[in-house]
């Protein structure tokens, strides 16, 4: 079966200045259709630039230097503005980080929708309207709120309507980054709920984008782990979780405390995460490495399969 | 024993103005941020404050430090009226008594360095000669593991990685042995590994240096982490009070179970659910003074719940609970 995306090497680079900042540094990665695949890496690893690479909306100075993103097996990165354009929202749709401030101020729910809905279909007003409250009951509002504001609304509410435009045009892939942060324990819970139902009832295919690894935990079938710009890590939720690979991802994991359960001690990992202008060399997680070894500081492991779909990108394993 | 801190029918309300129009009818609305809290915090007590945004747990903690003004009700501190301290006992009290704010980026100031930051808290307090001082600060430094000193002492703070300056901010409020610190969410702008750095770092201190404190977070999972000891706040009013591990062990009010059950577990084998009456804030849900705080949430609620508020009562050794429901 084709995956619905497949990213091979890609390569997005910001220029600031003099240096050059490797954001997306190599990433490969393969999402099947129907599936919800996570991304977890600390802020500043290139997981937010992976995502709007995907959608073509990197902004300079940032450009994608390189590779191919297949989506449905055609390449998208030599597509034009307008060939992009037909493919945005209607095939891929994205909710963006910060659900209180992606949303427009000065117009209602409704208009925001509409907007959504005829800028990328040919649906007439009143057409687009109806849709408008299907789609708020579909994420569990009223249709009542269309003729809100965003400030009307809570945290939750708001993050509601935002999936509610990203769902306007029957997206195939949804990608939603950092869906979660800023709202309350309790309606985290439910957005988390509202994206799995979704997922299952529309076969969405879903990229979570997360710094959280608990919340990947709850709703993901696979975790693609990112350190400075490139997948260390990818497998299915429970190889990732009960048999981690790579040195960073069990550092990660063991990073997050847990409520439920012995109480266990948390791992510490020494040091910051690298400068992105100035990467290390070889393997970039050698600095902070409790099993580094003296090929890391040379040469860049390469992703490769340890087991059946489980990849990982360490010397460890060579 | 005499408490080192303690509050008695702590009220502060901030009021909302809604125009001047209603102003001029007289109505104005009133926010009850903190709302009739009696705590009491012993001498070597960690001691959490877990809460949703908007349930006053930041307000709580600043009315302790006397950093804003209250309502009504009494603040002690070492069996003295905080809200009555004036001159050099108030100067004592700010040594005494210190907060680690949120966010390390705009808690230092960005043109002075470290060095200036952490010797400023010893000259307004007078304390040391001018040699004596640099060997404090340096000393402050290793405690919070900014080694080696030297490198860190002449840096200003846009130099420094968040964690790192997370520290200096640390290492500033231990600076002046305090009695007492609150911690307000000191973690949760740190990144997964930076953060388990830094409450490592403050594990071990706290034996070192005898801590006191008032460690606020929205993350129940982090509390256990921190404290031996939690307070569960919702909407100004403690709702549940005991130890840490017997609280998440066994959660009594219906606030704190839902708390419990919406909190993600890094485990994929545990899901969260969510007991089907709940909903989550809303933006303008009306806070009633009247009844239970929780009351419209609560998947229990009765009759009573809405007319009479609950207090908080003993019902088991070292457990309050809120609750009507919950007989001791």
């Amino acid at each position: 079966m084709m995956p619905k995306l497949e990213i091979l090497d890609l390569k997005t680079y910001y220029f600031v200045g003099p240096s050059i900042i490797k954001a997306v540094n190599g990433v490969y990665l393969k999402v099947n259709s129907g599936e919800c695949i996570g991304i977890a890496g600390e802020s500043g690893c290139g997981k937010s630039t992976l995502a709007l690479s995907i959608l073509k909306l990197v902004r300079p100075p940032g450009f994608i230097v390189g590779g191919k993103i297949l989506f449905n097996g055609t390449d998208i990165i030599p597509l034009s503005f307008n060939e992009m354009q037909k493919l945005r929202w209607r095939k891929i749709a994205m909710v963006f980080q910060g659900a209180l401030n992606a949303l427009n101020p000065v117009y209602t729910i409704e208009e925001q929708i509409v907007e959504a809905i005829t800028t990328h279909m040919k649906y007439g007003k009143s057409e687009a309207r109806r849709k408008a409250g299907e789609l708020l009951e579909l994420v569990g509002l009223s249709r009542a709120n269309l003729r809100n504001y965003p400030h009307e609304l809570s945290g939750g509410m708001r993050q509601r309507a935002l999936i509610a435009m990203a769902l306007s045009c029957d997206p195939e892939l949804l990608i939603a980054d950092e869906p979660t942060t800023a709202l309350d324990v309790v309606t985290q819970a439910q957005i988390l709920m509202l994206l799995k139902d979704l997922q299952r009832q529309r076969n969405l295919t879903l990229i979570v984008i997360s710094h959280d690894l608990s919340i990947l935990a709850q709703i993901c079938d696979r975790i693609a782990i990112m350190y400075a710009g490139k997948i260390v890590e990818e497998a299915n939720i429970r190889d990732i979780f009960y048999k981690p690979a790579h040195p960073y991802t069990y550092a990660l994991i063991n990073a997050f405390p847990s409520v439920k359960g012995p109480k266990k001690g948390l791992f510490a990992l020494s040091g910051e995460p690298p400068d992105m202008s100035k990467l290390p060399s070889g393997c970039c997680f050698h600095p902070r490495c409790p099993k580094v070894q003296k090929i890391c500081y040379e040469v860049e492991p390469k992703l490769i399969e340890i087991d059946k779909e489980h990849y990982v990108a360490c010397h460890l394993y060579t | 024993m005499r408490p080192l801190v303690e509050t008695v029918n702590l009220k502060k309300y901030f009021s909302v103005r809604r125009g001047v129009a209603r102003l001029l009818k007289g109505r104005v609305k009133y926010v009850p941020a903190v709302d009739d809290v009696n705590l009491k915090i012993y001498e070597g007590e960690r001691v959490s404050l877990v809460g949703e945004s908007g349930s006053g747990k930041t307000t709580l903690g600043r009315l302790l430090l006397r950093l804003i003004t209250l309502t009504s009700g009494e603040i002690y501190f070492e069996g003295k009226n905080i809200m009555l301290l004036k001159g050099k006992e108030l100067k004592e009290f700010r040594q005494k008594a210190q907060i680690i704010f949120q966010d390390p980026y705009t808690a230092l100031d960005l043109r002075q360095t470290i060095r200036g930051a952490l010797e400023e808290a010893l000259i307004i307090h007078n304390l040391y000669s001018r040699e004596e001082r640099l060997e404090t600060v340096i000393k402050a430094l290793k405690s919070v593991g900014l080694v080696p000193p030297e490198f860190f002492l002449e840096k200003y703070p846009h130099e420094l990685s968040g964690g790192q300056r997370q520290r200096a901010v640390i290492a500033r409020a231990l600076i002046l042995n305090p009695k007492f610190l609150v911690f307000d969410e000191p973690l949760s702008l740190l990144d997964a590994t930076t953060r388990v750095q830094i409450l490592n770092m403050i594990n071990e201190v706290k034996e070192k240096f005898n801590l006191t404190y008032l460690f606020i977070t929205h993350d129940i999972a982090l509390a256990r982490y921190i404290s031996d000891k939690m307070f569960i706040m919702y909407q100004g009013k403690i709702m549940e009070a005991g130890l840490t591990e017997e609280v998440l062990k066994d959660p009594l009010h219906p606030y704190t179970k839902t708390l419990m059950m919406a909190i993600p577990v890094p485990d994929p084998e545990t899901k969260i659910s969510l007991p089907p009456k709940v909903s989550g804030m809303d933006a303008y849900m009306v806070i009633s003074l009247q009844g239970c705080r929780f009351y419209p949430r609560c998947m229990y609620a009765t009759q009573q719940c809405k007319i009479e508020t609950p207090l908080l009562k003993e019902v088991e050794p070292n457990r309050l609970v809120a609750c009507w429901n919950i007989k001791s």
